[in-house]
């Protein structure tokens, strides 16, 4: 009537409308049809990563023998992944390795980053490693993996994570609200192409370390390195997003989306 | 060999980027730390409070038809406007003359604040909020955008939409065909005009009205029928249940009744708790709940039924509607948070031809003077028990009456006289404590009190003297305090007197006292602020006693009189 | 064999993931999108019921007084209304100040233990036992109730059903340092989201020892705190469930609290925690399973909240596990494609869900900008992890030792002029020593979803 009604409620009981049909129509349009694709492409996905790590180690270490091998999954299809030979430590470079990290223990456990989180984290990271330095040094050759070993495991890992990924960037984004459709589809495209890079580029740089520096550093990856850091970015992208989603709902026309209980 | 450095490198910026990002964001802005209104109180009256107390502090600013409120603002002053605009844009204030607006306008785009009556009767108003000093009327399809308050009675017509918030001071009353969100006055009359004669307790059980909650539990319970009554024909506990709960055709529950689904209170059935339902709850025809109501769900009242009691606050809170039929009653506040509608009358009833006689509604009438029909009335009063009876004048307690229950005239500001029976033994607990006018109470030395609780008469600034009965053992903390006119204070001899609470006597302008071999225990500030006070006499035993070593720092006179060794044996064997 | 329950536990530990992951997705769709049940904080009444606001101290000369000053302007009817600090064998002005109290207000009433039997626990029972309210409402020292607090918090026993209440906290010295900015972000999640999602769908919100109230009558009858048990609070929640009591949550009733300030404390904290929670685990599994009181979504999410301090330690367990599987060679073990989802899953979903808690809160709370911490939250669950799994250990040792718990408090760091809201400027960090507890097992993002990675293949 006479003034347009504001509508701002208090934080504490209220909650975003939701509209079911547009929630499905953007599991339906964006996210079903994203994962359908990535099931058709995963082979060319795959061998084209392979291909590249293939000719960019190629390069880097040239005569060294090098193929791409190919394994089925039921549902997921064919797989490419690199072969190559295994590199062992010696036991000069074991030594080396327990040194340094002797010292960087000493140095986070003491002092004022005794007890901090990341102190923690480095610590049981270096710990990863010790385990890792100790195995090689008295059964190197009990070492059960060889580098194909590790390029299957790492892939198979890596196509999980991209697909739990789509799903998963999908179910975070689609249940905020029924606004900014726009920012829940940015979202979502910036996590998969940051994941599809990361994930490529991370394969490489580990087997190029692995074929450089010997197996040695293979539980670092694994246990250190591994999916941890792809939650990170996810959060990151995560967290640009919900603030957005914040701002917008802070305005004039977001807080119509606001019901009270 | 190039690549392979260029891809290690965005490797690690792709790794580190959240955590440096992060980390930066962390260094370079400040957290946002929630707020909390630490003085928010909750007062359903708010908007009107604090509209009309913004435009009062700022009257004497108001020259030129500009006032300064919150901003510079134009306004209207309808005592002398003789033109007013279809669509009004200025806030409108009337000071002298009650405000009635002519026909023509139409629209109120901003606030109204009468001191004197208002008065709103043509049709199709719309309005966005209204003060009113004193009684008001809203006449029939009138539209309110957000509030109307009036700090004596308000009365509403058919066909009107009443925005966020109706209130009044002391009474309410609401046409039919309404639609509402929240409403709040002592007395609401829902679906009734301002003459109405109806009263909520007519014909209705008496004893409802002073029964005591009970808290004993039954579970599990769906019906609540006669086969659950004691010997006085009462349902005397409290039912939680996961089902539907049922109170059949005019039974009394002496509970609470809590229902993880729905309530249905049939006809004329009464409740004496609270009514707390995850779904909804349906009150039928003239059936009664005396306590509150919430439901996760809606709440319905069929004709005449009515919730809360005179004097007394209640919250009939829904989370989605409320409907009331007609001839309804709630002594309190009403809340849903989807719609609130009073139904139409039934089409026979309306009267299509007949202009609207509008009136005022009367300003209730309270409690002014207080008598009991019997001793067991008394005994049997309901457990708050006449606790801020703001009008209450005199109170004639019944000869035979041993105990004045706890709150009883708490916060009566107006009781003069309450003169107890000769026949007390314990007055409890804050009994008239902030009776700022009581000045007569009887003579306490011909009675067998034995106990006056703590705070009991804290604040009767007009209490002249006590003289205490012998057998009075305990006198309870801040008994006396802020007795501003309490000279006389005295024990016999033989008092037995054990106990002076903390701040007992704190404020009193007593100049001397004395106090028997008996006592023990003297609490901490028990004579601060006695300005007047010389000298106290106490038994040696109490030297250390906190309240008297105040006293001793003070430098008042204090006699430590030796305790016969006789006596003290006495009570050694006694205990 | 060795293998094969190696392999066995990997399978428990993802599943166990799983279903905290699915149960934190969950509350935050229930609580961002769904109907609310609203709290009872609408209701105006005469009826009253008469309340005892206990605050445990030891050593609070340096907060005491604006816990007692916010308490003294709060809105309830005076004849209603007791205070009773309980100075639990303070060394410092604490006595002096609480008499200083008594001395001016006679419904403030100190009670001064000293005795050697400290803590929590018995300085509270100490107090019900004179308390006169009916309602018992607790505060630590270092809170600052707004003025209505005490009605919000009362309003809830007016509903028969409900044995106690708990309010929301959020921290006032936020901007303090990265630590205390993180634990405003895991509060927002824990409260906003966590508890009513769980009051909404009518399963456990949980009493958090403060900003809080009980029943004095239940409690009583039920012997009073166990003294031996470090997260009395927890006890409380399960004691009245397993009784047929609600507790419900008041998300409107929102208190001020000080957030630990150092790495240390807050590690202490999280361990104590984590020690009392899980002696409650110990204590209440079976009762919980086999109570007739509670409804079997109450029995369902009550055994998940039992478990969420000690899932960290089996996570902790999970990580040494997929450890020993991958020198052991038995990384690809698990055949089958199904399998690689569910290490997925295990990877990324588990892990993702308390971030989507607070995601969820502070939209809600309109909170802008500090989500960008979200990332370094990540660190901090292997500091959780760490000290929740020391916390395991004790507890567990408790049980078998029959050792009795003593008390530690929480440190304080408030120095100067309180001030509750924006612009906390900083303040020197001061030391209190030991004896009772802080605020005990808030609900706060439950650390038990830390999630380990790289365990997976």
């Amino acid at each position: 009537m006479v003034q347009k009604k504001k509508i701002y409620y208090a934080r504490t009981y209220r909650h975003l409308v939701q509209s079911t049909i547009k929630n499905v129509l953007y599991f339906l349009l964006l996210i079903l049809p994203t994962i359908i694709l990535y099931f058709w492409n995963l082979h060319a996905i795959t061998g084209f990563v392979s291909e590249t790590g293939v000719r960019v180690l190629g390069r880097v270490f040239p005569g060294l023998p090098m193929n791409i091998a190919t394994i089925r999954y039921p549902v997921f299809g064919k797989v490419d992944y690199i072969v190559l030979p295994t590199v062992l430590p010696d036991f000069k470079f074991i030594v080396g390795n327990l040194c340094v990290i002797f010292l960087a223990l000493i140095v986070l456990s003491t002092g004022r980053r005794k007890g901090h989180p990341v102190a923690i984290y480095l610590m049981l990271s270096l710990m990863t490693h010790v385990v890792s330095c100790a195995f090689f040094l008295f059964a190197t050759n009990h070492f059960p993996y060889l580098m194909l070993d590790f390029s299957e495991l790492y892939i198979s890992q890596q196509i999980s994570i991209w697909l739990i990924f789509i799903i998963l960037s999908g179910l975070v984004t689609g249940f905020i609200g029924s606004k900014g459709y726009l920012y829940k589809c940015l979202t979502f495209l910036v996590t998969m192409v940051y994941s599809l890079v990361f994930g490529s580029i991370r394969y490489i740089v580990f087997l190029y370390l692995l074929e450089r520096y010997s197996v040695l550093y293979m539980a670092a990856m694994f246990f250190v390195f591994g999916p941890l850091f792809d939650f990170l970015y996810l959060v990151c992208i995560y967290s640009f997003f919900i603030n957005k989603m914040t701002k917008y709902y802070d305005t004039g026309k977001g807080r119509e989306e606001w019901r009270w209980s | 060999m190039r690549t392979i450095w260029i891809l290690t490198a965005c490797f690690i910026v792709l790794l580190l980027a959240p955590i440096v990002f992060a980390a930066i964001y962390y260094k370079k802005r400040k957290g946002q730390i929630l707020h909390i209104d630490q003085n928010k109180v909750r007062d359903a009256r708010f908007f009107g409070k604090s509209f009309s107390a913004m435009v009062r502090n700022n009257l004497d600013t108001a020259a030129d038809g500009k006032i300064r409120l919150s901003r510079e603002e134009e306004f209207l002053d309808a005592d002398t406007a003789e033109e007013y605009e279809e669509v009004e844009e200025k806030i409108v204030i009337a000071r002298t003359r009650p405000f009635c607006p002519p026909e023509e306008v139409r629209v109120f785009e901003k606030e109204i604040y009468s001191a004197q009556d208002a008065a709103l009767l043509n049709q199709k108003t719309e309005l966005r909020a209204l003060y009113c000093e004193k009684k008001a009327v809203i006449g029939n399809d009138v539209m309110i955008d957000r509030w109307v308050d009036s700090a004596d009675t308000l009365a509403i017509y058919d066909n009107c939409n009443l925005g966020i918030s109706v209130s009044a001071a002391n009474a309410l009353s609401v046409g039919h065909n309404c639609i509402f969100r929240r409403m709040y006055a002592p007395v609401i009359r829902i679906g009734q005009y301002p003459d109405s004669d109806l009263t909520p307790e007519a014909g209705k059980d008496p004893r409802i009205y002073y029964l005591p909650v009970q808290m004993n539990k039954e579970n599990n319970v769906r019906y609540i029928n006669k086969e659950r009554i004691n010997e006085e024909g009462i349902v005397d506990f409290s039912v939680i249940s996961p089902h539907k709960v049922t109170v059949t055709e005019g039974l009394i529950v002496q509970g609470d009744i809590r229902s993880h689904k729905n309530v249905r209170l049939c006809d004329d059935a009464v409740v004496c708790g609270n009514i707390f339902a995850e779904g909804d709850i349906w009150l039928g025809r003239n059936a009664t709940v005396l306590g509150n109501m919430f439901s996760q769900g809606s709440i319905y009242f069929e004709e005449r039924a009515s919730a809360g009691q005179r004097g007394k606050i209640c919250s009939v809170i829904a989370r989605e509607d409320i409907t009331f039929e007609r001839d309804n009653f709630v002594f309190g506040y009403v809340s849903c948070e989807r719609n609130g509608t009073t139904l139409e009358l039934p089409k026979e009833e309306q009267d299509e031809t007949k202009l609207p006689d509008y009136r005022t509604l009367d300003t209730p009438v309270g409690l002014k003077h207080l008598t009991f029909n019997s001793l067991y009335d008394f005994e049997h009063v309901d457990w708050q028990g006449y606790r801020k009876e703001k009008e209450l004048e005199d109170v004639l307690i019944p000869a035979g009456a041993a105990m004045i229950q706890k709150s009883m005239f708490f916060d009566c500001r107006v009781l003069r006289e309450a003169v107890l029976p000769d026949t007390v033994e314990v007055v409890d607990d804050y009994a008239f404590a902030d009776c700022f006018e009581l000045k007569e109470i009887g003579d306490f030395s011909r009675m067998p009190l034995t106990r006056i609780g703590t705070s009991a008469f804290e604040n009767c600034r007009l209490l002249r003297r006590a003289d205490f009965p012998a057998g009075l053992k305990v006198l309870g903390g801040a008994a006396f305090a802020g007795c501003t006119s309490l000279r006389s204070v005295t024990f016999p001899e033989d008092s037995e007197l054990v106990q002076v609470g903390p701040h007992c006597f704190r404020g009193c302008p007593i100049t001397e006292l004395w106090f028997p071999d008996t006592l023990e225990f003297v609490g901490v500030s028990a004579f601060m602020d006695c300005a007047e006070l010389r000298r106290v006499s106490v038994p040696e035993t109490c030297a250390e006693q906190e309240g008297i070593k105040d006293l001793l720092e003070r430098g008042v006179e204090v006699e430590l009189r030796p305790v016969p060794e006789k006596e003290e044996e006495e009570r050694a064997e006694d205990a | 064999m060795v293998v094969i329950i190696l392999k066995i536990y990997m399978v428990f530990n993802i599943i166990l993931m799983l279903v905290y992951a699915i149960r934190h997705f969950l509350f935050s769709v229930n609580r961002l999108l769904c109907r609310q049940r609203l709290y009872y904080s609408d209701i105006y009444s005469s009826r009253m019921k008469s309340i005892s606001v206990l605050i445990p101290m030891h050593n609070e000369e340096q907060v005491l007084q604006y816990a007692l000053e916010a308490l003294l302007a709060c809105d309830y009817d005076r004849d209603r209304l007791e205070i009773i600090p309980i100075n639990d064998n303070s060394t410092d002005r604490t006595y002096e100040m609480l008499e200083e109290y008594h001395r001016k207000y006679e419904f403030i009433r100190p009670i001064h233990r000293n005795c050697p039997d400290r803590g929590k626990p018995v300085g509270l029972n100490g107090a019900m036992q004179v308390a006169r309210g009916e309602i018992i409402i607790v505060f630590d020292a270092d809170y600052r109730p707004a003025k209505d607090m005490l009605k919000q918090l009362a309003i809830a026993f007016e509903d028969p059903e409900v044995g106690a209440v708990m309010g929301r906290v959020i921290p006032y010295n936020t901007n303090k340092n990265l630590l205390t900015r993180l634990i405003n972000l895991e509060r927002s999640g824990g409260y906003q989201v966590d508890q009513q999602a769980r009051y909404n769908l009518r399963t456990i919100p949980q009493y958090g020892g403060t900003v809080g109230g009980f029943r004095k009558d239940v409690m009583l009858e039920m012997g009073g705190f166990n003294p031996k048990v470090l997260a009395e609070d927890t006890e409380l929640t399960y004691r009245l469930y397993t009784r047929g009591w609600k507790v419900i949550y008041a998300n409107s009733a929102e208190c001020y609290e000080e957030a630990p300030e150092t790495w240390a404390v807050r590690g202490r904290q999280i361990r104590r925690w984590a020690r009392g929670h899980n002696q409650v685990m110990l204590r209440y599994l079976i009762p919980t399973i086999l109570t007739p009181k509670m409804s079997l979504r109450e029995k369902f999410d009550g055994l998940l909240l039992l478990f969420v301090y000690a899932v960290p330690f089996f996570l902790m367990l999970g990580w040494l596990d997929s450890f020993a599987l991958f020198f052991l060679g038995e990384m690809n073990i698990f055949s089958g494609w199904w399998v690689l989802l569910f290490i997925g899953v295990y990877c990324s979903f588990g892990n993702f869900a308390p971030f989507y808690e607070i995601g969820a809160a502070l939209v809600l709370d309109g909170m802008k900008g500090e989500i960008f911490l979200l990332p370094l939250i990540m660190f901090n669950f292997y500091f959780y992890m760490w000290h929740i799994s020391l916390g395991f250990i004790d507890a567990v040792t408790d049980i078998i030792t029959n050792r009795k718990a003593s008390w530690a408090k929480t440190q304080r760091f408030t120095t100067t002029e309180p001030q509750p809201g924006p612009d906390q400027t900083g303040q020197a960090a001061q030391t209190a020593q030991t004896a009772q507890a802080g605020p005990s097992a808030a609900p706060n993002l439950q650390p038990g979803q830390t999630g380990q990675n790289g365990g997976g293949v």
